[in-house]
């Protein structure tokens, strides 16, 4: 998988992941507190209207009244009762005395009427009357209608119960829906559609009991209990009930209207007993939860605009990650097939600019080897071919010399000429053997330096040199500062009879020695006056078997590795040849060697003894 | 071929990403709807405290009633002041009842008020009442800070003639505000002494003799807007009053002004000075 698409993964993952949680908690939270806000307003508005309902059934309870009969009246006649009040009845009824039908003033009166006279088979009224009813009077106060009654004639009891219409008129008065249940769990009356009877079935009296409901208009919370309401009824033998109330009730008065008759009856009674109401009502949470809806729309729209947003950003993202890692690998592949010469050439602070400087110092030192690689290569290739050519020609020499001798019966002159010139190059293999022995030990050992006075060094290598020169003829002039120096006696001197060796054969007839101290660096520079060199020879003139004259060379036993060699000598003493020279002119050769600070202490000490 | 692969790897890869990106949005909603159907099929109920004994019984003795000490009528007195979120709650233990708040009110009326300003009583004879208990807290305070204590009952009445809103104290049942409007008939008038009235109202409360009166503008009714002042107890409550006569007058289709009557209407309530 491509880092890009390993990039773009991991960002959608941690986007979808993040915002996906947050919107659910936030969304999640907002709906349970918007719920438990809504039961707490509904639980409260549920107490305010349950206060309603109780004040209205406490005043409305003074006025219940209940009637007992203990005659059937003629049918046809128009029948007023007064109604007289009930301790402890603070109710709306006066004394008032024989209202009758017509008058206007009936206000505080309650009527009987005859419904409906029925006549019997045998031509005569049938007398048993079963239901008379309370005629609708308004109450002087807050409109509410005296209820429907019945009168029972054949049980001689008026039974009537007032919650009906008064809940009815209740359920006007209060803001949101409402219902009353019996105890039976019948509705009385309902301003809610399907209220489930279990949920009747776990209200309490002494709990507040809610219950979501989804509806299609988005839900509502319902909040029921249960009402102990005290009622004044009346039931079973009326006897007894005038018996209990007698003196309670006063007596009403039966008033014909048209015969003037009046009857007493003694059948006012009143009971008090506990009836028991579910009271619901319903609170509405469609608002919060359309507004819930809202919500997660929102947090639909957003979730989409952010994901779309963050596929463009990770895309961007990511192909800034990866552009100068693919530009990188380019230019890695362009080195593997060989082109050392690429560099990454943009490079930030970040931690890829930082990768781009390592690969291009990488790509540096990489070239580097390959170029110091191949030039060991074609060093080493150069190397075997002049040895294998320097090695040809003594023995090309000695072969046929060698052969002649085998051959031929020669004179003891010849032999004596064809045996020195076998003796003489076999000398010069010797000494190409010891050579090529010295470069390769000088290229493998590590050479202690020691402290020792430069003068004297000098001085003894002089020595040395001086029959060498006197014999050809050739002046020596040294010229040397006093300084102490760090030097391996041996390897110094071989070097400097290498340079000098050098200047003879390159035809000097005077050379110069001279050792210069110059701060911390001891300059030792041997001069000629020979045949000196071109510019350009000057490059190569320490590398093994190069030779400037190879025929001059050759003839003086040559084999080009002396500057090779008094370089590598240069080399481990901490400097290296460097060369001056002008064809016809002369040639001078330079190298310095490591001087010791304290140069007068230590000459007074043993500077002399050291060379003892 | 392995190009193709790695296409392959790739573009599955986005496409996972994707997926999992829009995949949450689904499983955030479907989850979220879940719970919403859940919490529509919940429901749970709260316990109320219910007292002992029949408490929709009518009070028709007067029982021994408890009367607040002076600093705890300071703290009623000041929370009353603070215009702060009240709820309504069953009566908890030691509180009135809905009947005895009404009949508290009732009698306050009748045996207090009506006969101060020469309102018969008679008018209270047929009434109707609503009646609510109030408390500022929900959380459970115990001790001298109870809930209890700062509790009341907004009772309104309504007789022949007569208006009234009772704040009674839900404990004591003593009237901490009242709101009464007489309806007057021609035979009626009101005994214009506001003074008496507040003193003896003051002295109801049971706390040392208060001796501070005032009434605004040097007794002098003004715009026939009457006020007055008495200091209750030591400790900076006052009771206020303020009492006004009302004209109305019904006019007829044809302009002419008929059945003119006269409200008298009363406000009375605690508040306290800081006496520092």
């Amino acid at each position: 998988m491509r880092l890009f698409t390993k990039i773009f993964f991991i960002g959608m993952l941690l986007f979808g992941l993040a915002f996906s949680v947050s919107g659910y908690f936030l969304l999640h939270y907002s709906l349970e507190s918007s719920m438990a806000r809504e039961v707490d307003f509904a639980l409260k508005q549920y107490q305010y209207d349950k206060f309603t309902v109780q004040s209205a059934m406490l005043t409305y309870s003074d006025i219940t009244i209940v009637f007992s009969i203990e005659d059937s009246f003629l049918p046809g006649e128009k029948q007023v009762y007064t109604i007289k009040p009930i301790v402890p009845f603070t109710g709306n009824f006066s004394d008032s005395q024989g209202a009758v039908e017509g008058q206007e003033n009936f206000g505080e009166q309650w009527y009987l009427e005859e419904k409906d006279a029925v006549e019997n088979g045998d031509g005569a009224e049938d007398r048993s009357y079963t239901s008379y009813y309370f005629m609708e009077q308004q109450t002087p106060y807050q409109g509410q209608t005296f209820p429907e009654g019945q009168f029972d004639f054949e049980a001689g009891i008026t039974h009537h119960g007032w919650s009906d219409s008064l809940l009815q008129s209740l359920a006007e008065e209060i803001s949101s829906p409402v219902a009353f249940f019996s105890e039976d769990k019948t509705p009385i009356y309902s301003e809610i559609e399907e209220v489930d009877r279990a949920f009747l079935e776990g209200l309490s009296e002494d709990a507040h009991v809610y219950q979501f409901r989804d509806t299609p208009g988005g839900g509502s919370v319902l909040v029921g209990s249960l009402l102990v309401c005290t009622e004044i009824s009346s039931a079973g033998n009326p006897d007894e009930i005038m018996g209990e109330t007698t003196d309670s009730t006063e007596v009403a008065a039966w008033d014909t209207a048209e015969s003037a008759e009046y009857r007493e009856w003694d059948g006012i009674g009143a009971v008090t007993e506990e009836r028991l109401i579910y009271f619901v009502t319903e609170w509405d949470i469609s608002k919060t939860m359309k507004q819930q809806d809202t919500m997660q729309q929102y947090f639909m729209r957003c979730y989409v605009a952010a994901m779309a947003a963050g596929m463009v950003l990770l895309s961007v993202l990511s192909a800034f990650l990866t552009g100068p890692l693919k530009r990188m690998s380019k230019a890695a592949r362009r080195m593997a097939e060989g082109d050392y010469r690429e560099r990454f050439a943009r490079a930030g602070k970040d931690e890829i600019g930082a990768l781009a400087v390592s690969f291009n110092q990488m790509a540096d030192a990489v070239e580097e080897k390959i170029g110091e690689l191949s030039k060991a290569a074609r060093e080493k290739e150069d190397f075997v071919a002049n040895f294998a050519h320097e090695l040809k020609t003594p023995l090309t020499s000695i072969i046929g010399y060698a052969d002649t001798m085998y051959q031929k019966e020669l004179p003891r002159e010849e032999i004596r000429k064809a045996s020195w010139h076998i003796w003489n190059e076999g000398m010069r293999l010797e000494a190409l053997s010891l050579k090529l022995m010295d470069l390769t030990i000088l290229g493998r050992q590590e050479f202690p330096l020691q402290e020792m006075w430069a003068e004297a060094l000098l001085q003894d290598a002089v020595e040395g040199l001086t029959p060498l020169l006197e014999e050809k003829k050739i002046e020596l002039r040294l010229q040397a500062d006093g300084a102490f120096v760090r030097a391996d006696y041996d390897l110094l001197k071989t070097l400097l009879i290498n340079l000098v060796d050098n200047a003879v054969k390159a035809g000097s007839s005077r050379i110069e020695i001279a050792g210069k101290r110059k701060e911390e660096k001891y300059w030792i520079c041997v001069g000629d006056n020979g045949c000196g060199m071109e510019e350009e020879e000057l490059s190569r003139i320490t590398e093994a078997f190069y030779m400037v004259d190879k025929a001059r060379s050759r003839k003086q036993h040559g084999a080009g590795l002396g500057l090779a060699l008094a370089d590598r000598i240069a080399r481990i003493h901490g400097g290296e040849l460097t060369f001056e020279s002008r064809e016809g002119e002369g040639t001078k050769v330079s190298f310095s060697l490591v001087c010791e600070k304290d140069v007068e202490g230590s000459l007074e000490k043993d500077g002399e003894n050291r060379f003892e | 071929m392995e190009r193709k692969e790695h296409k392959f790897t790739n573009l599955l890869g986005i496409l996972s990403a994707l997926g999992i990106a829009f995949g949450g949005l689904y499983g955030v909603q479907s989850r979220l709807a879940q719970e919403e159907v859940n919490l529509l099929q919940g429901g749970g109920a709260v316990k109320i405290l219910v007292q002992d004994g029949d408490v929709e019984v009518l009070v028709s003795e007067k029982a021994e009633r408890v009367m607040l000490s002076e600093a705890e009528l300071v703290r009623v007195v000041e929370n009353l002041r603070s215009n702060g979120e009240v709820y309504p709650h069953e009566p908890w233990q030691g509180q009135l009842s809905m009947a005895q708040a009404i009949e508290y009110g009732k009698g306050w009326m009748e045996d207090f008020c009506m006969p101060y300003f020469g309102v018969s009583a008679e008018g209270m004879q047929e009434y109707k009442a609503n009646c609510y208990l109030w408390s500022p807290r929900e959380g459970g305070m115990e001790g001298e800070d109870r809930n209890e204590l700062y509790s009341y009952w907004t009772v309104a009445l309504e007789g022949k003639g007569v208006e009234a809103e009772l704040l009674l104290h839900g404990e004591s049942g003593q009237v901490l505000e009242a709101s009464v409007s007489f309806l007057l008939s021609s035979e009626s008038g009101i005994v214009e002494r506001p003074g008496t009235f507040l003193q003896d109202y003051a002295n109801s409360f049971g706390f040392a003799e208060s001796n501070t009166s005032s009434e605004g503008e040097n007794g002098v009714p003004k715009n026939n807007i009457r006020t007055a002042y008495q200091s209750i107890g030591s400790e900076g409550i006052y009771a206020a009053m303020t009492a006004n006569l009302i004209m109305t007058s019904k006019i007829d289709a044809d302009g002419s002004s008929s059945s003119d009557k006269e409200v008298f209407h009363l406000q009375l309530y605690l508040d306290i000075v800081n006496l520092d």
